[in-house]
């Protein structure tokens, strides 16, 4: 039996060669950045060309395909409850977070903006617990209240008291890294329990272009030696941190996926690691993130292809409205940018329940985003196409012009085969444009009036009238029939 | 976007070999079942199936035209197929009333009307080929295509596209469409317009219909084969058993294309949905109907035929955006197909009406949506390691000219006055959210950790902050 799923395939297998070798050459010319002395040490004795003043780390090919070979194909991200165990690959949808670490949330009383404390968290956790359409846990909101150093950990705690989903969380250096390893320990029952079952997992970005700050990595190395997986999310802003060019920023996070893979499986042979990005062309205008753009979707079916090709699992596609205000205040075609993400073959992404490009949060977001989600997985689920669901036994008890809607296989198959919405949640999306039909008028009019078409010569509309003419005698107390598609 | 793995794909060609050869189709005219049986079909004349061997499949996949032109009036509109990057979206057709365009209200429509959705269309960037979105309620019903036509033809420059009932109705459209086009040898080397021919789901064709293709692709006009498989209804329900009944209509009208008229010009094409059980009427915004669209396109590749398997256009009870942000999601991926032509645009009402504000409003979603479907070039030079390299680890392309020169070539950037009309401006969503958020944290429990668990924890952190 084979399970046929919708999929954007973005490049052809000459460009995936392409994007990979394009990549190991940035990797093995270029090199990365890598403002740690240690995992520069590390990568050296491994076997990269170091540059110790520029703090450059040059990865040969073999090195990074050895980090690709040793990486796990296949594990769990898992959480207090197994039955929330997030399984990568993903088999049915991909599972989807929510939004992290905003500073600021609209308040449940009185929907208006005000910075985020640790009981803010705890209600995020608990709402996410309490949706199953949200996978795992993106600690919401920052507590404010507590030393900024310190805020990591105490979202990493607050978050395990109030879910039972998995937990990806940050953190700023080793120091903080050892901490919520104990703090995870505790929770698991044990440091062997926790490497078996990692109940919390953290982003590691690589900043764009090329480089990795200090107390990131030199995290992400005890996290990988604790058996936590890291998911090194690339955030290639095409024309800022990557080249303008859609296979620019591409190569770049490709690039960046890999050294960060490689920075992993050198401290850890055998860690889990997440393939992950958010790249997408940022804003001309403002110099921010545009997940909007129309090119995202794009980047984000490549990069999955890339690491489909590498075997591991991906988190490159985006959910949620992410609007100034709660609700969904995009146009259509911004919102559908975001969706398309999910349909390049990603295992798992973030985004539910924030706003302003993740600078703040919203409860109600959640709920919302949460219900869209649940509308929309059904085009990514899985479908049986097999000679018993083709069934041809059936087409020839129906016969040619024949109905099924009697036949017993329909009344069977149907709730098996088929998603119903849940008209309620679906009434919340609907678009209420005031303006729509307003302007659309006023442009039609425009257009009626000032648009004209090139005739056709007098002669030819004479010759075409008669000829109609001669036909509707023709057909003259023939049988009318009725028109219709 | 690709939907069945290739075996997948080979054992829904096979299903549909299989019940062309074995079933057959049912086939409601004399002369087109003479031809067929002629060809090497064996031909059940009382039943009036003809069963279809293999081989005459096989070959009028090979005789099909893989790559021709939609032509326009005036040359600058000519439509290649297949289009390799963006596909071309045309108007819907033949509702039976619009909206009026003053006073709002549904009202017939007459010639008029339609010379103004064939003005309009003209016009509009986001249309590339019109059908006659209402019809000419005022002249007599066997002569609607006729008139619609001919209105479209004085009004739009762009390909048209009709229906055709009857072998007679075909001709009368062949002739007036070479008085346009200056000759039928004209009309043969670029038409400037094309027909749909429906297939009646399951399995069979209409006599008037199936004449009226053989006698326009004798003419070289293209035609497009529209199996309308409604899961449940006229199909299994079953989404594999959709697939394959619309992908065995489309065998079945390809061969009567071909044996009427080697290497005609044939539309591969399915608006193959699952029935809505309760209305039964076509459900285009099901979640199920992208992938019956985007495995319909994957076997129109394969045969290497042009493919009509995508939709265009919101097609609600009234002007505007009225149905969800997933369900308009699911109509528009349909474009994700591989489809090269879809209809759809101005459309009220699964096409019972029309509406020349919807038409804009359609066009314009378009004009900001198709920027998925173009093509990008990955190449060594657009990958651009040399500025890599210049800008550096950490740096900025900002300034960088490479980035100066690309953007435009490169990004697509919004029409921001065409993005703003498409928001959703609901007013129910954020309270009826606020409701269930309530709800949920008034009512979940999460099982609490160990007090013991707790306090070491609490210690932790107090340790780290101090």
């Amino acid at each position: 039996m084979t399970l046929a799923k919708s999929c954007l395939k973005f490049l052809d297998r000459s460009e995936e060669e392409l994007i990979h070798k394009q990549s190991l050459k940035c990797l093995s010319d270029i090199g990365v950045l890598v403002h740690s002395d240690s995992v520069l040490n590390m990568l050296g004795e491994a076997g990269a060309l170091i540059d110790r003043k520029k703090m450059v780390a040059r990865l040969p090919e073999d090195m990074v395909m050895s980090a690709v070979r040793r990486t796990p194909k296949e594990f769990r991200l898992c959480a207090r409850d197994r039955n929330n165990d997030v399984v990568l690959p993903s088999e049915l949808y991909p599972y989807v977070s929510t939004n992290g670490l905003s500073v600021y949330m609209t308040d449940l009383e009185t929907g208006k903006k005000r910075p985020t404390v640790r009981k803010d968290l705890s209600m995020f956790a608990r709402l996410a617990d309490g949706l199953e359409q949200i996978g795992f846990f993106w600690p919401q909101v920052t507590a404010t209240e507590v030393p900024t150093d310190a805020h990591f950990i105490h979202e990493l705690w607050v978050s395990l008291q109030n879910t039972m989903k998995h937990v990806q969380g940050d953190a700023v250096n080793a120091r903080d890294a050892r901490m919520q390893i104990a703090l995870g320990a505790l929770v698991a029952g044990g440091m062997g329990e926790l490497r078996k079952r990692p109940i919390f997992s953290v982003t590691n970005c690589p900043i764009a272009p090329l480089s990795f700050e200090k107390g990131a990595v030199e995290a992400q190395v005890e996290f990988a030696r604790a058996g936590i997986p890291t998911s090194s999310m690339s955030m290639s802003l095409s024309g800022m941190s990557s080249p303008v060019t859609v296979a620019g920023t591409i190569v770049n996070a490709n690039a960046e996926n890999l050294a960060s893979i490689t920075i992993t499986q050198t401290a850890a042979p055998g860690a889990p690691h997440v393939y992950a990005s958010e790249s997408t062309p940022v804003d001309m205008n403002t110099g921010t993130i545009n997940y909007a753009a129309n090119e995202s979707p794009m980047i984000a079916s490549a990069l999955a292809q890339m690491a489909k090709r590498y075997g591991m699992p991906c988190m490159v596609g985006q959910w949620g409205c992410d609007g100034d205000v709660p609700g969904m205040t995009a146009s259509f075609n911004e919102l559908a940018t975001v969706a398309l993400t999910m349909l390049s073959g990603t295992d798992c992404c973030s985004g539910m329940g924030g706003l302003e490009s993740a600078k703040g949060g919203s409860l109600e977001q959640m709920v919302i985003d949460a219900y869209l989600w649940e509308n929309f997985r059904p085009i990514l689920r899985s479908m049986r196409i097999t000679e018993e669901t083709i069934a041809l036994d059936v087409m020839r008890q129906v016969g040619q012009g024949g109905t099924y809607l009697t036949h017993p296989h329909t009344s069977s198959n149907f709730k098996k085969e088929l998603f119903f919405p849940d008209k309620k949640k679906l009434g919340w999306e609907m678009t209420r444009s005031t303006r729509m039909v307003k302007d659309a008028r006023k442009e039609v009019k425009r257009i009626l009036k000032e648009h004209s078409v090139p005739e056709i010569d007098k002669g030819i509309i004479k010759e075409g009238d008669a000829l109609i003419r001669s036909y509707e005698k023709e057909i003259a107390g023939g049988k009318q029939r009725s028109v219709g598609i | 976007m690709k939907f069945l793995d290739k075996q997948e794909e080979d054992l829904v060609h096979a299903a549909s070999v299989e019940t062309l050869k074995d079933m057959g189709v049912l086939v409601r005219s004399p002369s087109v079942l003479k031809m067929l049986g002629d060809a090497g079909a064996t031909v059940d004349e009382k039943k009036m199936i003809a069963k279809m061997p293999e081989g005459m499949v096989n070959d009028a996949v090979k005789k099909a035209a893989k790559e021709f032109v939609l032509g326009s009036r005036d040359g600058k509109h000519d439509l290649k197929i297949p289009t390799g990057s963006i596909p071309f979206v045309g108007s819907n057709g033949i509702g039976t009333y619009m909206t009026d365009l003053k006073s709002g209200k549904k009202r017939e429509t007459t010639r008029k009307d339609i010379a103004d959705f064939a003005r309009l269309a003209d016009s509009l960037t986001g249309i590339d080929f019109f059908w006659s979105n209402v019809t000419a309620m005022e002249v007599p019903t066997a002569l609607h295509m006729i008139y619609a036509q001919w209105e479209a033809f004085q009004n739009c420059t762009k390909n048209y596209g009709t229906l055709t009932l009857s072998a007679r109705d075909a001709k009368v459209q062949i002739k007036l469409a070479s008085l346009v086009a200056g000759g039928r040898e004209q009309l043969r080397k670029k038409p400037i317009f094309h027909s749909l021919c429906c297939v009646i789901a399951p399995l069979s064709f209409e006599r008037g219909a199936v004449e009226g293709q053989v006698e326009l692709v004798k003419a070289g006009i293209p035609v497009i084969s529209m199996s309308m498989s409604l899961g449940g209804m006229s199909a299994p329900i079953t989404l594999a058993g959709t697939i394959t009944n619309a992908n065995t209509e489309n065998l079945a009208s390809l061969v009567i294309s071909q044996t009427a008229a080697p290497g005609a010009r044939h539309i591969y094409s399915s608006e193959s949905t699952p029935g809505n059980m309760t209305t039964g009427n076509i459900v285009y915004e099901a979640p199920e109907t992208m992938l019956i669209s985007a495995a319909t396109g994957q076997m129109a590749k394969r045969y290497g035929l042009p493919a009509y398997t995508g939709s265009w256009g919101v097609n609600g009870a009234i002007p505007g955006v009225p149905m969800s942000f997933t369900e308009l999601s699911a109509i528009a991926m349909s474009m994700f197909s591989g489809t090269d032509i879809a209809a759809g645009a101005g459309g009220l009402d699964q096409a019972k009406g029309g509406s020349l504000e919807q038409l804009l409003i359609d066009a314009y979603i378009w004009d900001n949506y198709k920027s998925f479907l173009r093509r990008f070039e990955i190449t060594r030079e657009k990958i651009a390691l040399d500025v890599v390299k210049e800008v550096g680890h950490g740096n900025s392309f900002l300034t960088h000219p490479h980035t100066a020169k690309n953007f435009k070539k490169e990004l697509f950037f919004r029409d921001k006055a065409k993005a703003a009309f498409e928001s959703t401006n609901s007013t129910a969503m954020i309270p009826e959210a606020r409701k269930a958020v309530r709800k949920i944290l008034d009512e979940h429990e999460v099982q609490k950790l160990d007090k013991e668990v707790l306090r070491q924890g609490e210690a932790i952190i107090k340790n780290i902050q101090k």
